[in-house]
């Protein structure tokens, strides 16, 4: 099985030395569904940022496809971030922020042809947001918002996919549309996820391993079936 | 003298062509620093700018050259400066702001002899562009008009999200930069023209006048710079009628325009009427 993320004894300190990650090592293989849960302010955000190479650790190694980071990497990795605010009047529409996408995969300096548009229309179609491809961004709502950072994600065709939270906020309806969108991605692009969750009731059905955090170190990870077996797993969360 | 007279001067028509070129530039600057939530960036460069007008005056150095470089270095500053003390972007600019300050007052206060310069950087004065002044501006309407179409894809994306764009493996710090180098260019250019306290006006009032009328960047583009032009050229012609100072008639006219452009954003209004 061919690791997708590798991290090694990775540390973060901050300035005025608090520890905010300590000791993390953790392997994440190719085609691995990982539910990131833990309680506020445990370093989940933060190993995603290590992961994509926003925060830079203080120590330790880590490995991406087996690489080092760059941009080359960068560009397999999809990012979608914790909030998703954006400025109501932002003159970018949601076509716009989709071709984000598209410019991470071919570089910045590809025109782009019938055949891109045309991808960037079923995408949209496919997560639900085709009404919207020319509405300004910040006119959409926080679940709409989660779907085009979705859609931009997947025309970038991430092979490991960030999702911080994207069920925050959200109503059930909603909820159940982004996980429905994340098992669809799953099975068709074969892609590495790691989705951040602050409710075991919503992993998506595709998760096959959970990694849970508490106060910036690993506290369990494995197998989904094997955690929910666990005894201090089930203390944690009342299960 | 009669209006049509005016074109007979040729530093009249001079100062035409550099309130256009001029009007281009910043409109298109002001876009780039409204979206990217660093209006503080604006005060910055000019001030710095000015700073090394004076510092060149000092010492005996072309004044835009020195103003260039403390422009650019200053600009170059920002984000590490914000990296390194975790404080917002903002802070680390007001920072270096309240220092470029400092630096050219000391600087004017040393350079007892030449008042006359002093004031010249500091409101500019259009009606003395050299037919040099004139080429530099076409030059850098230029560069930033090819920046803008070779690298749209890239300043689009960080226009969008300077975060998104570094994690999803975009350039993001080299286009950051470039822009800021361009403007630093563009604010040091206009120094003599402008002037290093009334160009930072025209940065952002036609970009905040544009903002309020639509929803496209590429548009926003095109309406920012149509209403710095439209400031410069009318208060070109106001101020050559009325003899009145030609700088501070261009910035009054861009907030008149500005007040127009919130009164005629009716798709805001009629959304809060609506919503809220
Ligand atoms: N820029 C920063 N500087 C210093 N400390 C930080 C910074 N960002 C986060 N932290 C600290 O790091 C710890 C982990 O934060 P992180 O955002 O990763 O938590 P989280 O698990 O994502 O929490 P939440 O569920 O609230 O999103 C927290 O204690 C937080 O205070
Ligand atoms: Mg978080």
């Amino acid at each position: 099985m061919n690791t997708a993320v590798s991290l090694s004894k990775i540390n973060l300190t901050t300035n005025s030395s608090r520890k905010i990650l300590t000791d993390i090592n953790l392997k994440i293989d190719c085609g691995d569904c990982v539910a990131v849960i833990g309680p506020n302010g445990a370093g989940k955000t933060t190993i995603l940022k290590i992961i994509n190479g926003l925060i830079k650790q203080t120590s330790g190694e880590i490995e991406i496809f087996n690489e080092k980071i760059s941009n080359k990497i960068k560009n397999q990795i999809g990012y979608i971030p914790q909030n998703n605010y954006f400025d109501p009047f932002l003159p970018i529409s949601v076509k716009e922020v989709i071709s984000i996408g598209l410019s991470s995969k071919y570089g910045i300096f590809k025109n782009f042809s019938d055949k891109d548009r045309q991808i960037i229309e079923d995408t949209a179609k496919n997560v639900g947001i085709f009404k919207l491809l020319d509405t300004p961004v910040g006119k959409l709502s926080g679940g709409e918002a989660q779907k085009l950072s979705i859609a931009r994600v997947l025309v970038q065709e991430a092979k490991l996919i960030l999702m911080d939270e994207p069920l925050s906020n959200l109503d059930n309806k909603a909820q159940k549309d982004i996980l429905d969108v994340t098992d669809e991605i799953y099975k068709q692009k074969k892609a590495t996820i790691l989705i951040v969750l602050h409710n075991l009731s919503q992993i998506p059905s595709c998760c096959n391993k959970i990694l849970f955090m508490s106060n910036g170190e690993i506290v369990k990870f494995g197998k989904k079936e094997e955690i929910f077996d666990n005894k201090l797993f089930q203390e944690l969360y009342n299960l | 003298m009669e209006f049509l007279d005016f074109f007979n001067y040729s530093f009249f028509n001079r100062a035409l062509i550099m309130s256009i070129l001029g009007g281009i530039s910043c409109g298109i600057i002001g876009v780039w620093i409204l979206l990217l939530n660093i209006p503080f960036i604006g005060v910055a460069m000019s001030h710095a700018a000015f700073a090394g007008a004076m510092t060149g005056l000092l010492l005996g150095i072309n004044p835009v050259l020195c103003g260039f470089i403390f422009c650019v270095t200053s600009a170059l500053f920002i984000d590490p400066v914000a990296e390194k003390t975790k404080l917002h972007n903002n802070i680390s600019i007001s920072l270096l702001f309240s220092f470029m300050l400092g630096i050219a007052f000391l600087f004017i206060g040393m350079l007892k002899d030449y008042r006359a310069e002093v004031l010249g950087f500091m409101w500019g004065n259009i009606l003395t562009a050299s037919w040099n002044d004139v080429i530099l501006s076409t030059a850098a309407v230029i560069i930033l008009i090819s920046f803008i179409i070779i690298f749209h894809k890239g300043i689009l994306a960080i226009l969008f999200n300077r975060e998104i764009a570094r994690a999803c493996g975009i350039p993001e710090k080299l286009i950051f930069y470039v822009l800021l180098i361009i403007s630093s260019t563009v604010v040091s250019l206009h120094l003599h023209s402008i002037g290093g306290l009334l160009i930072y006006s025209l940065i952002a009032i036609p970009s905040a006048s544009a903002y309020q009328l639509t929803y496209r960047t590429g548009t926003m583009y095109v309406i920012s710079s149509l209403i710095a032009v439209i400031s410069c050229i009318a208060g070109l012609f106001i101020s050559s009628v009325t003899a009145l100072p030609v700088g501070a008639t261009i910035i009054l006219i861009s907030c008149v325009l500005f007040l127009t452009s919130v009164l005629f954003s009716k798709k805001r209004n009629y959304e809060k009427k609506t919503f809220f």
